[in-house]
């Protein structure tokens, strides 16, 4: 591929690529005859974003097909460079606009290099070097027409309605009427929602450029992609169409600027409260598995656990399938008690007081949990269980927990475990003042000294 | 000067005795060459240099000559001594620092020799400011013996050009990010590249662009300098108007800013930064 970018349009190609490094990590380049798109996925896959430019939007482009004599079916080089790198080369874009008089990007297979060319005032010539890696097309499933709910407006008001929120709310909801919009927070596993900070905000249907709503609705989304696109589309001032159907279905984004550019982003809604319990598992697995003090990822569990219509070549997490086996479920169920078991007990016998949340004492729990995790399911796991239940009659918390299980499969949200067990997690819990914690119930399975 | 000169009374007794109308030259001076904590003062009859140095690889020094004050009194031998540098640029911001031009507190400056605290008034609408800031034995500044005999490369141009390029630099990209200087008498004369994990990057710089004013390179020099050695050079960039850039036989390269001052004076900023050792390139 070789394109030459005018320098009337390096703002706008540098505001995509800032776009896009809201949403992924790396950037995918994938050149066509009728023009170039650039890709990001996030890391949950629970955002996809595209950006296609056409030929029009170039002073020169050829996809590098090899279009005038050599093999028909040779495709052009479809890859993806680092985005940090790519990010670094149009961090200034005001120094961009101001000396840039126009810009070359071609990319070389023999060389696996993306190179930018940037052709300055003054003579000088800019040219960057990021290496690829070439692989398949980066696709998402999503059907734009299919969507029944659809809103345009200009992307600045909906910049105005996003800029109430704040710069941490992870996610927004869209309740969306005949007449209304309403954009709310999004407060979820909160300890005491009281306490969290509620945003909501009107918009009239007038305010929108065109307003298709033949159901009520409320879809959940995370907010930074959004504003992602906001970022790109107010400066130019763009509007922004959103096309969505229903909770748990993808929301897309677009900004039709045809046939010079054009973005799609594609964000995951969270799926409906009433989901079957086995997605509930594997949401609550996700939590506790997180380290106490780590950064949110991006998008919610149970966002990535939507974006299982998101289709892409690398290896799908495993927490994107959908385990609807009745087998797998029970076996899922067992280690999450025993998990627990572990977990309960490394903190009444750990010597001092740990204070990563979900997180198994590194000198028991790890080892043995691993261990019964991959053992074929077998009664002695229950048998474990049911004696820390009778032989710890002092601790009334972790009796309410287990006999909670025994009525509710799964285990239950970290934070509500958080709650349960809110002592142990005071620095002036001491476990070993708590009654029966030398007596070893269950010694280690599997000897890791 | 009007309540400074109360304070004229011994100034013979100093071994050096500085006073200015606009004590902002100064602290624009120094605050270009803050990078590190502790500066060498050395006070000649010719001026005030002040040099800060790190890690023995890299060193910027400001001359602040002796015409730019109202008052420069030095003994004919060199006074030396080591200060806290952000010590002594928040002491001479004690009024804020000002950007309006003709608005800037006047200064004087007394250093008491071995063992004195340095002291400075500063006076603004009639508000005076003492600060005493103690001084250290001054410890050898790094020799770089660049003479103007050994220089083989040497391009003067506008420091925008410098600016952005440098101004641009992913400093923070992991591994150690190098610039690679190439200035040669032949294609491509003079030409920036950065190397790092990530990325690679050339900037060419033709001769004849507008942003050269001289372009005299005698020999091919292909020198690789660690983005952060370079980084405290930006700060002098962007207060100057023209760079002067050297390199030696050794691959030593040397930049000299000349900056304007508000009140026309011209100052010169010099800073040296040692090359990576070829055996560590490839």
């Amino acid at each position: 591929m070789k394109c030459t970018i005018p320098g009337s349009n390096i703002k706008v190609f540098g505001r995509a690529i800032h776009s896009l490094a809201r949403i992924g990590e790396e950037l995918y380049v994938e050149p066509y005859p009728t023009g170039v798109y650039f890709r990001a996925v996030n890391s949950s896959r629970s955002a996809f974003a595209s950006f296609h430019f056409g030929s029009r939007f170039f002073a020169h482009y050829n996809d590098g097909s090899g279009g005038q004599q050599s093999a028909a079916g040779e495709e052009a080089v479809k890859c993806k460079v680092s985005m940090k790198a790519c990010l670094n080369v149009f961090k200034s874009l005001v120094t961009l606009v101001r000396s840039v008089e126009r810009s070359k990007l071609f990319l070389d297979g023999e060389e696996a290099k993306l190179g930018i060319q940037f052709i300055c005032k003054y003579g000088i010539v800019k040219s960057y070097n990021l290496p690829f890696i070439e692989c398949e097309t980066l696709h998402a499933a999503y059907d734009k027409t299919s969507c029944t709910n659809y809103i345009k407006s200009q992307a600045q008001v909906l910049s105005k309605a996003v800029i109430n929120f704040q710069s941490n709310q992870e996610e927004v909801t869209l309740c969306v009427s005949s007449n209304k919009i309403v954009i709310r927070t999004f407060v979820d596993d909160v300890p005491d929602p009281g306490k969290a900070i509620h945003t909501e905000l009107t918009l009239e249907a007038g305010e929108f450029d065109s307003y298709n709503i033949p159901d009520d609705c409320e879809v959940t989304f995370c907010l930074k992609e959004l504003r992602a696109i906001l970022a790109f589309a107010e400066p130019i001032n763009l509007s922004v169409a959103s096309y969505f159907t229903e909770p748990g279905n993808p929301i897309i984004f677009a900004v039709d600027n045809h046939p010079m550019f054009e973005s799609t982003f594609v964000l995951a809604t969270m799926a409906p409260k009433s989901n079957t319990q086995a997605s509930r598992n594997k949401a609550t697995d996700k939590h506790t598995s997180k380290p106490g003090n780590g950064q949110r990822s991006s998008a919610s569990p149970s966002c990535s656990q939507a974006a299982s219509w998101m289709k892409t070549p690398m290896p799908s997490t495993s927490g994107l399938k959908q385990a609807n086996s009745s087998t797998v479920r029970r076996s899922e169920q067992i280690t999450n008690i025993s998990n627990r078991f572990d977990e309960s007990r490394a903190r009444l016998s750990s010597p001092h007081n740990s204070s990563t949340r979900g997180n198994h004492n590194p000198q028991l729990g790890n080892g043995s949990a691993r261990h019964l995790s991959t053992q074929p399911v077998t009664h002695t796991n229950n048998v474990n269980a049911s004696q820390l239940e009778i032989s710890l009659p002092n601790l009334d918390v972790v009796n309410k927990v287990t006999e909670e299980e025994d009525v509710i499969p799964g285990t239950p949200p970290s934070k509500r475990a958080k709650f349960f067990f809110r002592r142990c997690f005071e620095s002036t819990f001491d476990p070993t003042t708590v009654p029966g914690h030398d007596r070893i119930l269950a010694s280690d399975s599997d000897d890791d000294s | 000067m009007s309540q400074l000169s109360h304070h004229d009374d011994n100034n013979e007794d100093y071994p050096l005795v500085i006073k200015t109308e606009n004590a902002n030259t100064v602290l624009q001076l120094l605050r270009a060459i803050n990078f590190s904590e502790m500066a060498t003062v050395i006070g000649s009859p010719e001026g005030l240099r002040v040099v800060v140095e790190e890690g023995k690889c890299i060193q910027a020094s400001a001359f602040l000559q002796s015409q730019m004050f109202q008052e420069y009194h030095s003994q004919d031998d060199v006074v030396t001594f080591k200060i806290n540098l952000n010590v002594l640029v928040e002491c001479l911001n004690i009024f804020g620092g000002s950007s309006l031009p003709g608005v800037a507190p006047s200064l004087k400056m007394c250093y008491g020799g071995y063992g004195s605290p340095l002291s400075l008034v500063l006076e603004e609408a009639s508000v005076l400011t003492d600060c005493n800031i103690r001084t250290q034995e001054a410890d050898d500044t790094l020799e770089f013996n660049f003479c103007n005999t050994s220089v083989v490369n040497k391009i003067v141009m506008r420091s925008e050009c410098l600016r952005d390029i440098f101004s641009e630099f992913d400093y923070n990209c992991c591994g150690v990010p190098v610039l690679e200087i190439l200035t040669s008498p032949d294609p491509p004369y003079f030409r920036l590249s950065t190397i790092s994990n990530m990325s690679t990057s050339d900037t060419d710089i033709p001769k004849d662009s507008d942003m050269i004013e001289t372009f005299s390179c005698t020999k091919t020099m292909r020198q690789r300098y660690k983005l952060a050695l370079l980084r405290p050079s930006i700060k002098p960039l962007t207060i100057a108007q023209k760079v002067l850039l050297r390199t030696d036989e050794r691959g030593i390269l040397c930049l000299q800013f000349m900056v304007k001052m508000e009140d026309n004076h011209i100052c010169f900023v010099e800073f040296f930064c040692c090359p990576e050792e070829e055996e560590e390139i490839e």
